[in-house]
């Protein structure tokens, strides 16, 4: 119940950023976060000076096991050195599988970026999370490491992220040393709409269990100059832990 | 077994992390920054919305041209009215959103990332001038300090930050524009494009001035407006025939902040250098080129020191005509190119 309050606090902080357009601005629909709404990430940080707020909310169907899961998540970001950002994230889930309601991992995460893109070469990043325990599905620290690419020909970007994840609380029949692998596209629409498209292949948490293929198309849209709108629908299939629908709705603000 | 499917695995992964931290370090860095964070931000965007949609023609255009000239297009009469006809069709439908520069011109980024980042930093500048005169809780004889600091901001980036010394000292001395060999080659092919810009590089300023003579906010409104239809009406039609210096169109605004009216000039400068670089067949590593250009263009020590070293031609100008004289080809760029022809011939005495 407490980090349901921190939640409610930070969607009131969250409200107040929306409807207060002096104190934000300058967020940017091409440079793609995690799971707004594809789960890709792009090599590039927000911008050094900066914070970004970011909320989405969503649902995935599972039908292997006959089962609905909500979930909406907020993290905050910030620039706090150049080509870097780090990044305060609380995932909430809700449903059938997950009784009662209650608040996922706790996400620290860092990233930093390497390089930008040239004709030749791909921008390289590299971002490290930590997620502390607390979620419905949890019971071990986790750590993530993520090398991530990204290169386009002309207005077409493609993106790479190979990632490698640690259970260190992993039960018997769960795998210790998880690894994925997500490739995406984007395109501009036009100057405000941005189309995205990724597919990923995540190694199942189940030993023995086949691994997870998925895939997300998406929009996102740049609704001022402040926040960014974003929305998304895919499919999984392969594991039994494989969601048959996800839908998810997000937003950014930069302040 | 060591080398199990695992391991190769572990290896490959450590490898490629390996490989990736080793390679970017080595490689130019992306290095955005935010806008400098004040109560006046945003107010030029909530008060004069149709205003703030122009400039994101203006910024689409600088960077889209980039792109297309980075193609050498073989027809390049056509495609000079094309970008003409695309240019006009976005005023009368501007985005609401000014999009990255680097997100209209990919490939030009990919190739002159820090030439982006000049510019991106030089708008942002823009966008926190406009919003200061913008800013209706600013009383007039304020202004100026909230000007100065966002001038302090912009210059404390100096690898990304144009000079406030004057046009003379930039654009003549160091880079010495009129003996290059690119020099002029835009405006010579891409005369209805080149009018386009001149015709931006005209209205720029004006709304400062326009700003500064009316620091209420509704007559501000008015005269914005104003200016806008006579930007769409006449300049856009009849663009100017050379690019205005920021002390011709706002001169009292030039007298406020010589540094903002200097670092405006020396961008529009730049953009101008920058498609006669990519225009020009004489030049091929444009890169080098184009960032030689910015080590020359970007601040030095005791360049602020000189910001008011400028004329001012018409102190008590309207800006709200747009007089046959703004129209020509003389003005302060004549004045300037003239006595820049002679100071960079071989018989040129130094102090003559």
């Amino acid at each position: 119940m407490k980090i349901l309050k921190i939640y409610v606090l930070f969607a009131i902080l969250m409200g107040w950023v929306f409807v207060n357009p002096l104190s934000v601005r300058a967020a940017d629909h091409r440079n793609l976060e995690e799971n707004h709404p594809t789960r890709i990430e792009d090599a590039y940080p927000i911008a050094y000076r900066s914070f970004e707020l970011q909320s989405r909310g969503g649902y995935e169907r599972n039908g292997e096991f006959g089962k609905d899961i909500g979930f909406a998540e907020l993290e905050l970001k910030w620039g706090a050195f150049k080509n870097a950002h780090l990044v305060f994230g609380l995932p909430l889930q809700f449903g059938e599988e997950v009784e009662p309601d209650q608040n996922g991992n706790v996400i620290l995460e860092g990233l930093y970026n390497f390089n930008v893109e040239t004709q030749l070469l791909p921008a390289m990043t590299l971002k490290s999370e930590i997620s502390i325990p607390g979620g419905s599905d949890s019971n071990g620290l986790g750590f993530e490491l993520m090398g991530i690419a990204t290169k386009g020909w002309g207005k077409n970007r493609f993106h790479l992220n190979v990632g490698y994840d640690r259970n260190s609380g992993a039960a018997q029949n769960e795998r210790t040393h998880l690894y994925r692998f997500g490739v995406a596209f984007d395109r501009p629409i036009d100057l405000d709409h941005l189309f995205v498209s990724d597919f990923f292949i995540d190694q199942s948490a189940l030993k023995g269990d086949d691994p997870i293929y998925s895939f997300l198309v998406g929009i996102r849209k740049q609704v001022n100059p402040w926040s960014v709108l974003n929305l998304g629908v895919g499919h999984g299939f392969g594991s039994r832990e494989a969601p048959d629908l996800i839908v998810s709705l997000g937003f950014q603000l930069n302040f | 077994m060591f080398w199990n499917r695992t391991n190769v695995y572990r290896f490959l992964l450590i490898g490629a992390f390996i490989a990736l931290i080793g390679t970017g370090c080595a490689l130019e860095k992306r290095d955005q920054i935010f806008h400098l964070r004040g109560d006046y931000n945003y107010q030029f965007y909530k008060n004069h919305p149709q205003d703030y949609a122009l400039t994101t023609v203006a910024h689409w255009a600088h960077g889209r041209i980039s792109d297309i000239l980075l193609e050498a297009p073989h027809d390049v009469r056509k495609s000079d009215e094309d970008f003409f006809k695309q240019g006009k069709w976005f005023l009368e439908n501007p985005s609401k959103v000014e999009p990255h520069q680097d997100y209209v011109a990919p490939e030009y980024a990919r190739l002159v990332w820090r030439a982006i980042r000049v510019v991106d930093w030089t708008h942002q500048l823009h966008e926190q001038l406009y919003d200061i005169m913008a800013d209706p809780n600013i009383p007039p004889d304020q202004k100026k300090q909230w000007i100065n600091r966002s001038v302090d901001y912009y210059l404390s980036e100096p690898e990304t930050a144009f000079s406030p010394a004057p046009f003379e000292e930039v654009v003549m001395k160091r880079v010495r524009l009129t003996h290059q060999p690119w020099f002029k080659t835009f405006r010579t092919h891409w005369p209805k494009t080149n009018g386009l810009f001149w015709a931006f590089h005209w209205w720029h300023p004006v709304i400062y001035e326009v700003q500064l003579l009316n620091p209420n906010l509704e007559d501000q409104k008015r005269a914005i407006q104003k200016i806008d239809d006579l930007f769409m009406k006449d300049v856009v039609v009849h663009p100017p025939r050379r690019m205005h210096l920021s002390r011709e169109v706002m001169p009292r605004f030039s007298q406020l902040s010589p540094e903002a009216a200097n670092i405006f000039d020396n961008l529009h400068m730049f953009h101008g250098i920058v498609y006669d670089i990519l225009a020009s067949p004489k030049v091929q590593d444009k890169k080098k080129e184009i960032y030689r250009m910015i080590d020359l263009m970007t601040v030095r020590k005791g360049d602020r020191e000189m910001a008011g070293n400028f004329p001012i031609p018409h102190p008590d100008l309207d800006p709200m005509v747009y007089s046959s004289e703004l129209k020509g080809g003389g003005g302060e760029m004549g004045r300037i190119m003239g006595h820049g022809m002679g100071m960079h011939s071989p018989d040129h005495k130094e102090g003559s």
